[in-house]
């Protein structure tokens, strides 16, 4: 699944795998490009996910950063873990994430390919897929129902997820104030709030 | 650490270094080495100049192997990514103490020391540069002079018409001799059949930066 750019900045296909598999485990943890980036210490870069994540800069992610970002999504993971309540993420919940979460399992050729945006179908989780409608498409710029957006999140991610699987991740973004929900008697929608909004037109 | 007693041959350094990126030199180190091959002929296989790898293991010198070389290095040694790369270290960084010695034979020698938890410094590691053109362990199953005449003979058959890599080529020797080949002896080749005059191997760069040879 990748968003095409006409500018075709060029890396390497193992660079193209690691920002992919990072912006995957991002979404799933629900952290924002700029708060991962104001966690690097590292870098003192305060957009550095972000530049690493588009498509119009040669950006890319050094093991120093992975290693420090694999400390980060632990951290996360577990306090996400750690206040939730039972069924609200699934039971295979990673919550301890190393730099091999990043490479691939098997060596990939050594070829240049076109920077791109993706996501890792075998990495997503529901949340990460909630997160993605919300920072990359319009999908949600209109009010949707809990199961309109599953089956949109199956249609993209090839998925099988039901329903209550979507519930949790959408009312959380709800607490965060990236989407607005109608409430019974109402039927229950979703769409982005008008904050959301005005940054995905940016 | 207490400052340390020097002789004239000698320098201290102390500075901090990523410590994923530290231990991945030296674990590509130790399998450079298993798999007997000097630094300048892993840099051969990288398609690297001959010094690349020296300087990624000298602890004195930032360079240090990208994620693309580690992609390469896995197909290079054939071997899984944690043999050449930890999953996590409890440190984000290392504070290091180094000692390098000049010998006179131009190689340098270098006594590593990591600070621990506790303040105190313990031998990381220690190890002397190889002198140029030395061998490494594993034997070669074929002479510098065979080597040369498979290189002759794939010439004539066209073998170079397309680049080849320096994996490529490595990769073609073992396959014909059936066990290790000395990548050193493929670069000797080439020198050979330059002195001979009437043959010639270009030198140029592929797509990702490395040296491919061709006709």
């Amino acid at each position: 699944m990748a968003k095409e750019d006409h500018k075709k900045i060029i890396i390497t296909a193992i660079d193209q795998y690691i920002i992919d598999a990072v912006r995957s485990i991002r979404l799933n943890l629900d952290l924002s490009q700029k708060i991962l980036s104001a966690r690097l210490s590292s870098s003192g870069n305060t957009s550095k996910v972000g530049q690493a994540e588009s498509v119009a800069t040669n950006h890319k992610y050094t093991d120093a950063d992975l290693h420090e970002i694999a400390h980060i999504f632990t951290d996360e993971a577990m306090k996400i873990k750690h206040h939730s309540g039972a069924g609200e993420y699934p039971l295979d919940f990673q919550t301890e994430y190393t730099l091999h979460d990043f490479y691939p399992k098997e060596p990939l050729p050594d070829i240049l390919v076109v920077k791109s945006k993706n996501i890792m179908i075998s990495k997503i989780y529901p949340t990460g897929a909630v997160g993605y409608l919300i920072e990359e498409t319009d999908f949600l710029n209109d009010s949707r129902t809990t199961k309109e957006v599953t089956e949109e999140v199956n249609r993209l991610f090839e998925k099988k997820w039901k329903t209550t699987d979507l519930g949790s991740p959408l009312d959380r973004a709800v607490v965060k104030g990236d989407l607005i929900k109608t409430e019974p008697p109402l039927q229950v929608t979703y769409r982005k709030s008008s904050a959301k909004n005005a940054l995905a037109t940016e | 650490m207490n400052k340390p007693e020097l002789t004239e041959n000698q320098t201290a350094h102390y500075f901090t270094v990523s410590s994923i990126d530290f231990e991945k030199s030296y674990k590509v180190m130790d399998m450079r080495i298993a798999k007997g091959f000097s630094d300048r002929e892993l840099s051969f296989l990288l398609g690297y100049h001959p010094l690349y790898v020296r300087d990624v293991e000298n602890p004195l010198h930032s360079k240090r192997y990208k994620a693309r070389d580690t992609n390469y290095l896995l197909h290079i040694f054939n071997c899984t990514l944690p043999e050449i790369l930890d999953d996590k270290l409890e440190e984000l960084t290392y504070k290091l103490f180094v000692v390098a010695t000049s010998n006179a034979d131009e190689t340098k020698s270098y006594e590593i020391f990591r600070e621990g938890p506790n303040g105190k410094s313990k031998l990381f590691r220690s190890f002397t540069e190889l002198p140029a053109f030395k061998a490494v362990g594993l034997k070669s199953v074929a002479s510098p002079i065979m080597v040369k005449d498979f290189i002759l003979d794939l010439l004539d058959e066209g073998y170079f018409s397309e680049p080849k890599t320096g994996l490529e080529l490595f990769r073609t020797c073992v396959e014909h001799f059936k066990g290790h080949v000395r990548p050193f002896f493929i670069t000797n080749a080439f020198k050979l059949i330059h002195k001979m005059g009437d043959r010639d191997i270009k030198v140029s760069k592929n797509e990702m930066k490395r040296f491919v040879y061709s006709e």
